[in-house]
């Protein structure tokens, strides 16, 4: 034997295309569980969008009213006894509004946070539509560019193979 | 020329592979799988399940770290480098003991003459699963895959001067494996 000869081959073993079968298997799931990973993910986005849109709606269909209520009871007990409006504007807990209303301390606290919370899940709603947008954006923007260099390059590969071919057929010759 | 243009269209393969071509993935396992398979089987002898399973692993592997290779001429030496490391680490978790070089005791043998010109291919196979693991590696690279001695000291994370010293060791090793018939 000489050393510095390449090995010969072992015989070909009939379970090379089984594997291989098998190996694409498990892409194939690896595939399917990233394809699950980025469904769960972007449904946690959109649900989050979707609770911000809701909590909107909530406060401006029941919380506001409510404490739009409140402020209305505040100013017509003002009204019908003036001296209890001497005495509550003495007290700490009331506040004169800039319409002459004088409201309790707590329901203007209500109304803030009311609309603090408002913002807030209008702010996260439209951060989350936005960030959305911009990932679909992304992604159907390189799908797109990747597609088409894939088609070049499938072309630049069976080119290859044509040329490796037709040199193989000509060196049988 | 012919090299070349095998090497590109390897290249080509790659390249697609990375961009998501699944054709593309599924040719290069074609071309590849033999070669890989091979290379575990030999450096898990005594476990051919195994080694199935192992290079399974390996081309997963291979498809999540595809996008991170940068150089696709390399590929060959990378995905050689993934099996080494994917096999070492089975022989770390099965607590299998890597056979240790034994190049000293390899110098001490004395040299006889040439073997005998022809060796019998299973004759030759069993001579290396005779010796050590690392000097099996380095000759299956060398001889078996083909790969440059650069590309061998890649894979096997050595210097250009370890990998030459090794796999002149391992030549000898094996004669010695086949002159003294211990298959």
């Amino acid at each position: 034997m000489n050393p510095n000869q390449p090995i010969p081959n072992p015989p070909p073993c009939g379970s090379t295309v089984e594997l291989n079968d098998a190996v694409m298997k498990k892409l194939k799931s690896y595939r399917w569980k990233g394809r699950a990973l980025t469904t769960v993910a972007l449904s946690i986005g959109l649900l989050s969008v979707v609770a911000s849109i809701v909590l909107m709606w909530a406060n401006s269909a029941f919380i506001f009213p409510q404490v739009q209520l409140l402020i209305q009871n505040s100013g017509g007990t003002q009204t019908g006894n003036t001296n209890s409006i001497t005495q509550t504007n003495q007290d700490s807990s009331i506040l004169t509004l800039s319409t002459g209303k004088t409201v309790d301390q707590q329901v203007l606290v209500t109304l803030f946070l009311g609309k603090a919370m408002w913002l807030t899940s209008r702010a996260v709603a439209l951060l989350g539509v936005g960030t959305l947008l911009t990932l679909l954006l992304v992604i159907f923007n390189r799908h797109i560019t990747l597609r088409q260099i894939n088609a070049s390059l499938a072309q630049i590969s069976n080119q290859i193979k044509e040329l490796q071919d037709g040199r193989g057929s000509d060196d049988k010759r | 020329m012919s090299a070349n243009t095998q090497q590109l269209y390897e290249q080509t393969l790659v390249i697609r592979s990375q961009i998501g071509d699944e054709l593309a993935f599924q040719e290069l396992l074609t071309l590849y799988g033999p070669h890989l398979l091979r290379f575990t089987r030999k450096m898990m002898p005594t476990s051919p399940h195994l080694a199935e399973d192992v290079t399974q692993e390996i081309w997963l592997a291979i498809y999540k770290g595809l996008p991170s290779l940068l150089d696709t001429s390399k590929f060959r030496p990378w995905a050689f480098r993934i099996a080494r490391d994917r096999i070492y680490r089975e022989y770390r978790r099965r607590k299998i003991t890597v056979g240790s070089l034994e190049e000293s005791h390899v110098e001490e043998l004395p040299e006889t003459g040439g073997a005998s010109a022809v060796v019998d291919v299973e004759e030759l196979h069993r001579g290396l699963d005779a010796i050590s693991t690392e000097h099996r590696e380095v000759l299956m690279l060398c001889f078996f895959e083909e790969l440059s001695y650069e590309e061998i000291a890649s894979v096997t994370g050595s210097t250009l001067g370890t990998v030459r010293s090794r796999i002149h060791y391992a030549k000898r090793a094996l004669k010695i494996a086949l002159e003294r018939k211990i298959l």
